[in-house]
């Protein structure tokens, strides 16, 4: 909550936390002690507070997808946006966003509602794709998932070029949005759309919890202990999904966040994945809002990728997870 | 009200992996499966839990056949201790155990089910390993704290009224178990022994495979032998570990003497005739 009040806050027009406060206040009728003028009222109102929302929301969401793909696939090398799943919600993004230009609702509530769709369906094809690739009778070898998540995430990147070069429609967004993310065009329907989606999707995670606790013993032990380890799998396949998917349409793909949240929150909750899972999602949304702060004043007024600060920070921490797993195994 | 399996055939591709098996096992036994590698023990096993269907034959639990039975109802009347030991994520032996009462609390254990994984902790001797983190263990400390988590998941809770709604908990359980011993020192297979000896007194049905003939013969009431996919005898340990029968089904001479100072006979293999 104190990280959104200040990053609301902090832009091109500058806006004191106290000042953040008065105007919310204002909103509902309190009237607080700190003046402010008109124009960091129109700012704050149109568009930091949805940029700030939208940013948490997609926080959550990838860090919540990162908690549901670890716990699925047994590893906390997992990251939808690593394996392919984010480049293909890109992709199906794009795509739908062309759509939305040719109907005349993009950026309105049909138009965001549309790109999330396709999002979802591009993504659940990328999921499939890579299940199929990864899997050997039943069981996912993380190793091979992450080498078909590579060339899989290459493949969709360029076709997503493609498809925003050969559009011609700037709604589209550039090659740079699509895999580097941004949250420089977001809009109200963003946060609406956003909010209905990943609350509820966080909710139903926590609750699977204790079982993809019990998966963690492997998948014959968990249907040893009355876990329906096939649905379990469709469900939480179908979270990841939908969790990116939301993720994507919302700022592009911004990669190692939901790598980096659950490997931070693991070592100080515990590994209860109902825990991780709330923990993740909080840990997420308060990290992303800051990330997204730095992106846009470190090099004010040029925007950087937010995708750019996560993946400095969480491709170092990926290779130490390889490293100490390497060190686990050799054990 | 037993666990059955009768005339159960297992095949994959050309190979059969069980052929015509029937065991049974009732409530307060226990019944060691034994037999040479490749006999089928381990298929055996999985076909009574429930992880392979048989292709022909049936495994019914008190009367009712496996595929019928809810999946939670089943959980909460047998546990499986299979080979697998690895667990994700740096899960602690406690939690590990804890898990094993998941299909009776559906999510939050309450401080009966902390009580009884604590109480099954110590009686593993792996108090002291609590809070290690499980995947960090020896494979002897490992294999107890999945003894455990088995045991656990078929014991009732102090305080569990058998009545009711309960009625299921009070219902007799079964535990299967893929060579519980098989990583521990002498006096933690007979901990483990007299663990479950226990259970059985209390009115649990306990199978096991176990390769130790001698732990066999001091622990089972019955032991089904078996060779080939196929089940060779089932009887006590008297009339199972006989020298002609040991021999023909591990194919080295073995030596079958009375124990010195208890009621079953003690098991000598020896080494093959010729050889140094």
């Amino acid at each position: 909550m104190a990280a959104i009040v200040v990053a609301v806050g902090i832009g091109a027009v500058a806006i004191a936390p106290t000042e953040v406060l008065a105007i919310l206040a204002a909103r509902i009728g309190i009237t607080l002690p700190w003046t402010y003028g008109e124009q960091q009222e129109t700012v704050l109102l149109a568009i930091r507070v949805p940029r700030v929302l939208a940013t948490a929301l997609v926080g959550a969401a990838w860090a919540a997808a990162g908690v549901a793909t670890q716990g699925l696939y047994r590893t906390p090398l997992a990251d939808p946006a690593l394996v392919g799943i984010g480049a293909g919600a890109a992709l199906g993004a794009a795509l739908a966003t062309g759509l939305a230009v040719a109907l005349g609702v993009v950026a309105q509530l049909p138009g965001t509602l549309l790109v999330t769709a396709g999002a979802f369906l591009a993504a659940l094809a990328a999921a499939a794709i890579v299940y199929r690739v990864a899997s050997a009778s039943g069981r996912v070898v993380v190793a091979t998932m992450l080498l078909a998540g590579l060339a899989l995430s290459a493949f969709l990147a360029a076709l997503t070029a493609l498809v925003v070069a050969a559009g011609r429609v700037p709604e589209m967004g550039s090659v740079a949005f699509w895999t580097l993310g941004s949250f420089s065009g977001v809009v109200g329907s963003d946060v609406l759309i956003a909010a209905l989606a990943v609350i509820p999707a966080i909710a139903v995670l926590a609750r699977l919890g204790p079982r993809l606790d019990a998966l963690a013993l492997g998948e014959m032990e968990a249907g040893h202990l009355g876990v329906d380890v096939s649905r379990l799998t469709i469900v939480i396949s179908l979270l990841f999904t939908l969790l990116t998917a939301v993720a994507v349409a919302v700022a592009g793909v911004i990669a190692f966040v939901a790598l980096l949240i659950p490997g931070l929150v693991r070592p100080l909750l515990g590994q209860s994945h109902r825990l991780v899972a709330i923990g993740s999602a909080l840990l997420g949304a308060t990290l992303l809002v800051l990330a997204d702060v730095l992106a846009r004043s470190l090099f004010s007024p040029v925007e950087l990728s937010i995708g750019v600060i996560t993946t400095l920070v969480g491709a170092p921490f990926f290779l130490w997870l390889l490293l100490r797993d390497r060190g686990l195994t050799a054990r | 009200m037993t666990y059955a399996a009768r005339g159960v055939e297992v095949r994959v591709g050309a190979a059969t992996l069980l052929a015509d098996v029937s065991v049974e096992v009732a409530p307060g036994e226990i019944v060691a499966v034994a037999g040479p590698n490749g006999a089928g023990k381990s298929t055996l096993i999985a076909t009574l839990a429930g992880d392979r269907r048989p292709d022909r034959g049936s495994v019914t639990l008190a009367g009712r056949a496996l595929a019928d039975w809810p999946r939670l109802d089943l959980a909460r009347r047998r546990a499986v201790m299979s080979a697998e030991r690895s667990v994700a994520f740096a899960f602690t032996a406690e939690e590990v155990a804890l898990l094993g009462r998941l299909p009776l609390h559906g999510g939050d254990p309450t401080e009966a089910d902390r009580a009884v994984v604590a109480t099954l902790l110590e009686a593993v001797d792996c108090a002291h390993l609590a809070g290690r983190v499980f995947a960090t263990l020896s494979t002897g400390e490992r294999q107890r704290v999945a003894l455990a988590r088995a045991i656990a998941q078929v014991t009732d809770a102090p305080g569990d009224e058998p009545s009711g709604d309960t009625a299921a908990a009070s219902a007799e359980r079964f535990l299967l178990l893929d060579e519980p011993t098989s990583s521990l020192d002498p006096a933690h297979q007979h901990l483990a022994m007299r663990l479950l000896r226990r259970g059985a007194d209390a009115g649990r049905g306990v199978l096991a495979v176990l390769h130790d003939l001698n732990l066999a013969a001091a622990y089972a009431d019955r032991i089904v032998l078996m060779a080939g996919a196929r089940v060779i005898a089932t009887g006590s340990p008297t009339e199972v570990l006989r020298a002609d029968l040991l021999e023909r089904v591990f194919g080295i001479p073995m030596l079958v003497l009375p124990h010195p100072h208890r009621r079953h006979p003690l098991v000598i293999a020896e080494p093959p005739p010729g050889e140094p």
